[in-house]
């Protein structure tokens, strides 16, 4: 695989990596400090076999579409994933959007930075891309590796209501962790919007602490600040910090861990509803830092 | 024959009559507007530009002239379609409009043109349900006063 890599190094002289695969969705494979790798290298697996798994990304659309609206009149041979997700019952052949799948055009690769567009009217293996998105779109990724951590710009313009996010899936080495927030008081799951108490009892106003012992699907908001959230995962042989700012209130974070999973996605998003986005023009400013 | 003449239903019935006049009168003008389009020509020359209504609102507008082939007069209109949703989706669909062959429809004993010749399809089954509805509350209302339900 043709990853690209940047590199950089901490200002205590630490080796900072990370690692992308533009024709492969500009999935990041790698995100390394030193010795750490805070990608989970174990649902590689899931990323060869549908396109999910290690440093996907989200967009145009959320998670699965209705049967109804998914895109028709292509060869689905063409792309040999889509047999495979429709025999584990998933109709949806591009869950999540078609950018975490797709070839992205590099515009620009430095030692510490790459950037790269995706576009309805580009192709792969002769389909345009607004075919099998159901409508045309721009999207763009950027990214820089600095000495406090990689910077990631992300944006998307469409012809209909649309989002992007990302869904890196990092690993928990020791089998646990807890994600720490200030959040809004309410949130979502299952599709519907709820008190934080329900869920949280115990929690302090606003103050969001996940043991990742439990099994967790839920959209956060953030607070104070509702254009900036500030997530802490600790890992324990690690801690990321994720801090996204978004230019509308039209922005959440998704905490998605199965119980007993050995990662745990951490998905800012550029809109409240990621299943009702709201905006055709949305954009994200992401800054990972492993401490 | 009586009507039930309790004031709430009659008020109620009032309401639904102002709708369903104003959606008839609706229809009946964007009919009245698509029956007049009776001629059409190309146009002699034609331009698009994007126009922004509100942030989320950018529709193509189409500025023409045109020769009336009946008298030689030279007249000018413009069109627009409905709008998209963001700039970036305007500029995209911006040289299929530049290169598709249009039409100017016009009206022979008016300055009324438009790029587009469409039925008012929605608008008149919107005012047909109305006027069904509108109906079947009038017939309820005798119905209910002869069996003094």
């Amino acid at each position: 695989m043709d990853a690209i890599v940047l590199k950089n190094v901490t200002d205590k002289g630490e080796p900072l990596e990370v690692s992308f695969l533009p024709h492969k969705g500009m999935n990041m494979i790698s995100f390394r400090k030193g010795n750490i790798e805070v990608i989970d290298q174990s649902t590689r697996e899931s990323f060869e076999y549908r396109f999910a798994g290690l440093g996907a990304l989200i967009g145009p659309h959320f998670h699965r579409r209705l049967p109804e609206v998914v895109p028709k009149g292509y060869d689905e041979s063409l792309f040999p994933h889509i047999a495979r997700v429709k025999s584990q019952g998933i109709l949806d052949p591009f869950s999540h959007g078609i950018s975490r799948y797709a070839p992205w055009k590099t515009t620009r690769v430095e030692q510490a930075m790459v950037s790269a567009v995706l576009s309805g009217k580009d192709t792969w293996n002769g389909i345009p891309l607004e075919i099998l998105e159901g409508q045309n779109f721009r999207m763009s990724f950027s990214a820089r590796l600095e000495q406090d951590g990689l910077y990631l710009h992300i944006s998307v313009v469409s012809d209909y209501d649309s989002l992007i996010g990302l869904h890196y899936y990092y690993h928990l080495p020791e089998g646990r962790g807890t994600v720490v927030s200030t959040v809004q008081n309410t949130f979502i799951e299952n599709k519907q919007r709820k008190p934080l108490r329900e869920r949280f009892p115990g929690h302090s106003q606003q103050s969001l602490h996940c043991d990742l012992k439990e099994a967790y699907d839920c959209t956060f908001f953030p607070f104070p600040d509702p254009l900036e959230g500030k997530i802490l995962l600790d890992a324990g042989a690690y801690r990321l910090e994720t801090t996204y700012s978004s230019s509308s209130q039209e922005n959440s974070w998704q905490l998605y861990h199965p119980a007993g999973a050995s990662y745990v996605c951490i998905e800012p998003l550029s809109a409240q509803d990621p299943h009702h986005p709201n905006l055709s023009v949305s954009s994200l400013m992401v800054h990972l830092r492993i401490l | 024959m009586k009507m039930h003449g309790h004031p709430l239903w009659l008020t109620f019935l009032a309401a639904l009559a102002l709708g369903v006049f104003w959606y008839s009168g609706n229809a009946g003008w964007k009919y009245y507007r698509y029956y007049s389009l009776t001629a059409s020509t190309r146009p002699t020359q034609l331009s698009w530009q994007i126009g922004e209504v509100s942030d989320e609102e950018y529709p193509l507008i189409g500025s023409y002239t045109y020769i009336d082939p009946a008298t030689g007069d030279s007249k000018a209109g413009s069109w627009s379609d409905r709008p998209f949703r963001n700039r970036w989706a305007a500029e995209q669909a911006l040289p299929d409009y530049g290169s598709k062959e249009w039409l100017v429809w016009f009206s022979p004993n008016s300055q009324y043109s438009s790029l587009q010749k469409s039925f008012p399809i929605k608008e008149c089954i919107s005012a047909a349900v109305l006027w069904l509805l509108l109906l079947y509350f009038i017939w309820l209302g005798f119905y209910v006063t002869r069996y003094r339900i």
